[in-house]
């Protein structure tokens, strides 16, 4: 199998994380992680990134943004027009 | 319960029953179902146009695009999807008219690849550190400082959770186009953070790391010369 150097794994990063590309191009990115300790780390917390990211909730809108949406809903809703 | 700690499918169920009463007619149930998404629209359309005033624009201009259009609405699909790129479209239509008011244009992907700096171990558990407010600054910071293209496709697929595919289309860009620009952001955001998350330096860590590196870069040089 090919040995695969940091900038090819860094840029073929997706295939470890998402799981796209060939089985060989995923066997290639694990062994090379195996034995490199930053590209392991770039996945790592790339994953960790991710993880942190779904569990972060967003922020309320800002109360005066939300108050003109649903004065401008309010509006829309009482108009006479069907729903197409 | 809020919306964001329901389980997807039964947020899902209730969102279709919503649907389901604006519909025959009670338009009003169109209110629960926008105080239920509209954290997260804001959200996409702030991370697609970048300050807070189109954003606003782009979001009431969404909410009264898929009232009038509810009737379009395939169950196949989840709601959140199909309201999301009503979103991302008004966003995009303004982005497009704004940037034609000043031709602007950041829209042009970088060639060269992205290449990490940083190389430590993140804490465990960073929200016992920072706490989950503090967290929430770190990660909004992190995605509002990546140009635009990549927020926008980070915010699609990695926050919103759509797929390659539907994050792709509601953008207008190829799969491909997509797949390389979130790796890109996720290298940006990953190392925005990490400036806040790694593990505290210690010398004998910094000693273990050197020669972990040291080793395996004495490990590729005699692969290469076996010739593997």
């Amino acid at each position: 199998m090919k040995t695969m150097k940091c900038n090819e794994v860094i840029s073929n990063l997706s295939c470890h994380i998402d799981g796209d590309g060939s089985g060989e191009m995923r066997r290639a990115i694990e062994q090379h992680m195996a034995r490199c300790r930053k590209c392991r780390v770039v996945s790592d917390t790339i994953r960790q990134t991710l993880d942190i990211v779904a569990e972060t909730e967003p922020f309320e809108v800002p109360l005066a943004v939300s108050a003109r949406l649903y004065t401008r809903l309010e509006k829309v809703l009482s108009e006479d027009l069907p729903i197409q | 319960m809020e919306p964001h700690k329901l389980n997807q499918a039964s947020a899902g169920d209730e969102d279709f029953a919503l649907v389901e009463r604006v519909l025959a007619g009670e338009r009003r149930a169109f209110e629960p179902l926008v105080r239920r998404h509209e954290r997260r629209i804001f959200r996409v359309v702030l991370a697609v146009l970048g300050n807070a005033e189109d954003a606003e624009e782009a979001m009431q201009d969404a909410f009264v695009q898929a009232f009038r259009h509810l009737n379009q609405f395939r169950r196949e699909a989840k709601f959140t999807t199909w309201l999301t790129r009503i979103a991302v479209n008004e966003a995009l239509q303004k982005r497009r008219a704004r940037r034609e008011a000043v031709s602007l244009d950041d829209t042009r992907d970088v060639e060269e690849p992205f290449v990490p700096q940083r190389h430590q171990n993140w804490q465990a558990n960073p929200e016992k550190i920072y706490g989950k407010q503090e967290m929430r600054r770190l990660i909004e910071s992190a995605i509002e400082g990546l140009p635009e293209i990549y927020r926008e496709a980070f915010v699609l697929r990695d926050v919103e959770e759509m797929s390659a595919e539907e994050a792709a289309q509601a953008i207008g860009i190829s799969v491909p186009a997509l797949k390389s620009r979130l790796l890109r952001a996720r290298l940006m955001v990953r190392e925005q953070l990490a400036a806040w998350l790694e593990e505290p330096s210690t010398l004998r860590r910094r000693i273990a790391n050197a020669a972990a590196d040291i080793g395996n870069a004495v490990a590729v040089r005699v692969m290469r010369a076996a010739g593997r």
